[in-house]
């Protein structure tokens, strides 16, 4: 058998001493003397070590008796944790203690002092410190693993409530999307159709069967949808934007309608473009009347501003509002002076007014002040008001006018304001005059005339007497006849 | 390939870069773990693939995402799970080099299940060493130079690394040239 010679033997337990019978020591292994120095051959193993386990006074008998134990001791004065075995040397007293210090955490090697090149390299103790180490590691991924499953039970909790909200939402916008009379379309990020409400069906007659993996476009637009709107369309989709278009479309049948539409990009949380929305409505209706109103309009337009008639409307302050062409010829006043600044007592006689007011005050049995007023309130009665007034030009010239004033309402009937209609009277009046001049000329010649025939007459008369006188026949028989005519109805 | 490993890789992104940079790297990668346990072995595509997608996330080279990685592994993983470890292993550089292939040698008893290189260090002096690395892993040379600049870091010891042979040339193992100044001896 071999056997280890001394210097090996200390290298190759670094940590191990002998004692005599008396539990003294009496061999130091190098490494364990220098970082325990109260360790002196001599010195008590009870003085310097306790027994962790198995419990119990250190004694040669105690010893013998858990020969079949690994021994725990503590060095009292560091706290160093020896492991390891007795070992009673045959033929002698001595006892030889063979261990390794018993560490839990690397830390404890280097507050202890040691390195690793104080450890035999046929003691395991740093592999088990490594296996320690990776065993608290996994302990701590367990935990993190475990803290974060935790965070996310807790998250999916949350996002289970948000969902539940969300579907309960869902739920009353698919009834909205459902019943609504818009015509809503879904479609994928190509554009395809992938479901349309009830409204859809009632506009277009198509059913979703039928429109699926289609283009909204495809189905709906035909002759008359204009080209430059399809191509804007195509434009704002291929880039994934929303927008807002009017476009003529056709139903199934053939029917063709206005359509305005709304369509939005929908994007999903990491932002990639999963799907159009539109949201149609027919505004045929509107586009119709719409058409109307502009052809009114421009009718309108067209009698305000080649009416020979001044046209001006007020408010139901007397602000007025409109000054046509004619309005600023025959005033001299422009409609920007006008309009929204001035009223008509601008170009009104003060005195006139006044006339009128006490006038209508004593017509209608209520006190009408001399102002608006007088103008109004007789057309707010329902009545017909027309009548001569006297304008005054901007420079201050006179004319008289025919002046007509309606009352103008809104739909429920509410004055809105009053619109007044005055034609020049000058050229009327001139006429007038030229009239009455020729008819008195008329007269006066008239009166000449019938003079003249009277004295012919009886110049003729007295011819025709002078003849009878002489007993001659009437060289008149006309006058005599009207004569005798005459003479009989005496 | 080793937890830690990968869970290093998400440390440094992290720690760099956020968490969000993080989980769009794992993303990309397409590697559906929420937690790396150290000791687990995971395929080294999970390593290869995270490294890959950092490297097009972030727009960094992915040779250079291994030198930092190595670094950060040393400075911080290690640091933090066997700083305890290390400490003992050496107070020098030198001193821990010596010591280096143990740690390996100690997890393939550990967890027979992993596969950890081995390190050998020969023509050590106190300037010098020729680190040999074995490994049936490829390109991770970088991943080397980065562990040793780290180490040189930890060590106050700012060390130059050169790799003298490869496996791309036909060796059965990666060599580098690792050169230092002395610490001033007390």
């Amino acid at each position: 058998m071999i056997g280890l010679p001394p210097e090996q033997f200390a290298a190759a337990f670094p940590f191990h001493f002998a004692l005599d019978a008396k539990l003294k020591f009496c061999q130091v292994g190098a490494t364990l003397g220098r970082i325990c120095p109260d360790i002196r051959l001599g010195a008590e193993l009870n003085q310097i070590f306790q027994a962790i386990r198995p419990q119990g006074q250190v004694s040669l008998e105690w010893i013998e008796q858990n020969r079949s134990h690994f021994f725990l001791l503590e060095h009292q004065a560091s706290h160093l944790l020896l492991r390891g075995e007795f070992m009673l040397l045959p033929d002698t007293d001595i006892l030889l203690f063979l261990g390794s210090p018993w560490f839990t955490d690397p830390q404890e090697i280097v507050a202890h002092g040691l390195r690793f090149e104080d450890f035999a390299i046929h003691d395991p103790a740093v592999d088990l410190l490594q296996v320690f180490q990776a065993n608290k590691i996994s302990l701590e991924d367990a935990k993190r693993l475990a803290d974060k499953l935790k965070k996310q039970r807790a998250e999916l909790r949350a996002v289970n409530e948000r969902l539940r909200q969300q579907e309960a939402e869902t739920k009353k916008l698919a009834i909205i999307a459902e019943r609504t009379d818009n015509c809503v379309v879904l479609t994928d990020a190509a554009g395809k159709i992938v479901w349309v409400n009830a409204g859809f069906t009632r506009l277009t007659g198509y059913e979703l069967s039928e429109l699926l993996g289609k283009t909204p476009g495809s189905v709906l637009q035909g002759p008359e949808t204009d080209p430059v709107t399809v191509s804007h369309m195509h434009q704002q989709l291929s880039k994934g934007e929303g927008f807002k278009v009017e476009i003529i479309n056709y139903s199934k049948t053939g029917r063709k309608y206005w359509l305005a539409s709304e369509i939005q990009p929908i994007f999903d949380d990491s932002g990639r473009l999963t799907n159009f929305m539109a949201i149609q409505s027919d505004i045929t209706e509107r586009k119709n009347s719409e058409n109307l109103l502009r052809t009114t309009s421009a009718l309108q337009r067209a009698m305000l501003e080649g009416a020979g008639y001044a046209i001006i409307a007020t408010d139901t302050a007397g602000i007025i509002q409109l000054f046509n062409p004619a309005a600023e010829r025959m005033l001299g006043y422009s409609a920007e002076e006008m309009v929204k600044q001035k009223t008509p007592a601008v170009f009104h006689l003060a005195g006139e007014v006044a006339v009128r007011a006490r006038e209508l005050t004593v017509e209608l049995g209520r006190a009408v002040k001399p102002g608006f007023e007088a103008f109004v309130a007789k057309s707010e009665l329902g009545q017909p008001d027309q009548r001569e007034w006297t304008y005054v030009r901007k420079d201050g010239s006179r004319f008289p006018v025919l002046l007509s004033v309606t009352t103008l309402h809104d739909e429920h009937g509410k004055i809105t304001g009053y619109l007044g209609v005055a034609s020049d009277l000058t050229e009327r009046k001139r006429d007038e005059e030229k009239l009455r001049a020729t008819l008195s000329e008329l007269e006066r010649f008239n009166r000449v005339m019938l003079n003249r025939e009277e004295r012919v007459l009886e110049l003729k008369r007295e011819i025709n007497q002078m003849r009878a006188a002489s007993g001659l026949p009437p060289a008149y028989p006309s006058a005599a006849e009207i004569a005798g005519t005459q003479t009989q109805s005496f | 390939m080793y937890g830690m490993v990968n869970k290093a890789v998400e440390d440094m992104v992290v720690m760099h870069h956020g968490e969000s940079v993080w989980e769009q790297i794992k993303i990309k990668a397409g590697v559906d773990v929420d937690v790396f346990m150290s000791n687990e072995s995971y395929s080294d595509d999970v390593t290869y693939n995270l490294v890959g997608a950092a490297s097009e996330v972030l727009k960094v080279p992915a040779e250079q995402i291994l030198i930092s990685f190595g670094e950060h592994w040393v400075l911080h993983t290690a640091a933090e799970g066997y700083g305890g470890l290390m400490k003992a292993a050496g107070k020098t550089l030198p001193d821990f080099m010596r010591n280096l292939p143990n740690f390996h040698s100690r997890v393939t008893m550990i967890f027979p299940k992993l596969q950890p290189p081995h390190f050998k260090c020969t023509d050590i002096t106190d300037r010098s060493l020729r680190l040999h690395y074995f490994s049936h892993r490829k390109g991770l040379a970088p991943f080397v130079v980065g562990l040793m600049q780290g180490l040189g870091k930890h060590f106050k010891t700012p060390v130059t690394v050169r790799q003298t042979a490869a496996k791309e040339l036909g060796l059965d193992h990666d060599e580098f040239q690792i050169d230092w100044t002395p610490a001033p001896s007390k």
